[in-house]
């Protein structure tokens, strides 16, 4: 059940790759950020700004971990997807790691006019990293299908939810563009029909 | 105009365009939000108003360029799939959510490098231009995850090849 929350079947959207959009949003900031002082240090608080955009993104990180290991352990072993997500997930702790060293060199350097040489390295190393787990992200997506349609296939039934009428044709009608907004709507009905024909 | 096509469908990456520059903004904005709402509660003071505003500057500059790859993605679905539908309603909540950001960065341009705190009316504003990129992206991620778009766009021929050895019963190229 908690499995199911945390794939995101009742929204009806895998969970993981919603949350991924702040870590490296975040993470990118902070780096554009540093850049920006780097060429104008005469205006302020810009990396006071990259240190909070990168504890934010950590907390993203951390919290969008949680469903990825769940996707993770839903691949079979025999998956070409299987490598490539271990690669990702490896890349992404080591990623945190290293985002977690680097906020605690800044935490006490906030006033500093000028950002340290290992702060920098982190954060350039740091965005190597998870451009690279992105993009191997994005695979397990676009090229090996994980988490693509999943929701369609494993749905269990709850008979409180879901009409389920298997005398009668399943209504034709446009699926629901919302459909976690509207359950009992009757455009379920069609796809209730048809999922429980396929059991 | 192929090659560019090409281009803004993320041929040369291996990987759909449009979502990677999509991380961007839907990150950006809510992020803008959290600094606002923050800023409001007397945590970070100017740097988070100035914070806020750099999201917004970089959450706008990515939606620029994430548009036309998203267009052209789009363009490549045939009309009668539903898919089509939610990718006008997509875009549609898109160009309303970029132009509230934009209203909304107009609005600290004057304010932002003194103030200690964001106004009122740019603070509902991104809470306003949150939610509606929240639907969106929520649409967005069902022409993923629901229909498939742009799934299997590179390794196409990979998995054709995989499912002939399997002897299954290949549509029409």
């Amino acid at each position: 059940m908690l499995k199911d929350l945390l794939e995101g079947k009742p929204l009806r959207h895998p969970i993981h790759p919603m949350l991924v959009h702040f870590p490296i949003g975040f993470l990118v900031l902070s780096f554009l950020l540093d850049l920006v002082s780097l060429a104008f240090p005469e205006v302020p608080s810009l990396l006071r700004g990259s240190f909070y955009a990168m504890l934010f993104g950590i907390i993203a990180a951390l919290l969008a971990a949680v469903p990825g290991f769940v996707d993770y352990s839903d691949i079979r072993r025999d998956h070409p997807g299987k490598v490539t997500a271990s690669r990702h997930m490896i890349l992404n702790l080591m990623v945190v790691a290293i985002y977690g060293i680097n906020l605690w060199i800044r935490s006490s350097a906030l006033t500093d006019p000028k950002i340290s040489l290992p702060a920098l390295l982190l954060s350039i190393i740091g965005i190597g990293l998870l451009s690279v787990s992105g993009y191997l992200g994005g695979h397990l997506i676009y090229d090996e299908g994980i988490a693509v349609g999943r929701h369609k296939r494993r749905t269990r039934l709850r008979k409180t939810r879901f009409i389920f009428r298997p005398h009668t044709r399943p209504v034709i009608g446009r699926p629901p563009l919302f459909p976690f907004l509207t359950p009992n709507s009757c455009a379920m009905v069609k796809h209730c029909a048809l999922k429980s024909t396929s059991r | 105009m192929k090659s560019l096509l090409d281009f803004l469908k993320g041929k040369w990456l291996g990987h759909p365009l449009h979502p990677v520059l999509a991380h961007v903004p839907m990150a950006m904005w809510p992020g803008a939000l959290i600094f606002d709402l923050l800023s409001q509660g007397q945590i970070g003071g100017n740097a988070m108003v100035r914070l806020s505003f750099y999201a917004i500057v970089f959450g706008l500059a990515a939606a620029l360029l994430a548009a036309p790859t998203g267009l052209v993605d789009w363009s490549g679905i045939k009309k009668g799939k539903p898919a089509w539908k939610i990718g006008l309603y997509h875009m549609s909540l898109n160009l309303i959510a970029t132009l509230l950001f934009a209203v909304n960065l107009a609005l600290r341009w004057q304010t932002f490098r003194d103030a200690s705190e964001v106004d009122r009316m740019p603070l509902l504003l991104s809470a306003a231009g949150t939610l509606i990129l929240f639907g969106s992206a929520y649409l967005g991620g069902r022409m993923v995850y629901q229909y498939g778009i742009s799934v299997g766009r590179m390794s196409k021929k990979k998995w054709r090849k995989l499912a002939a050895a399997g002897g299954a019963n290949l549509p029409p190229e």
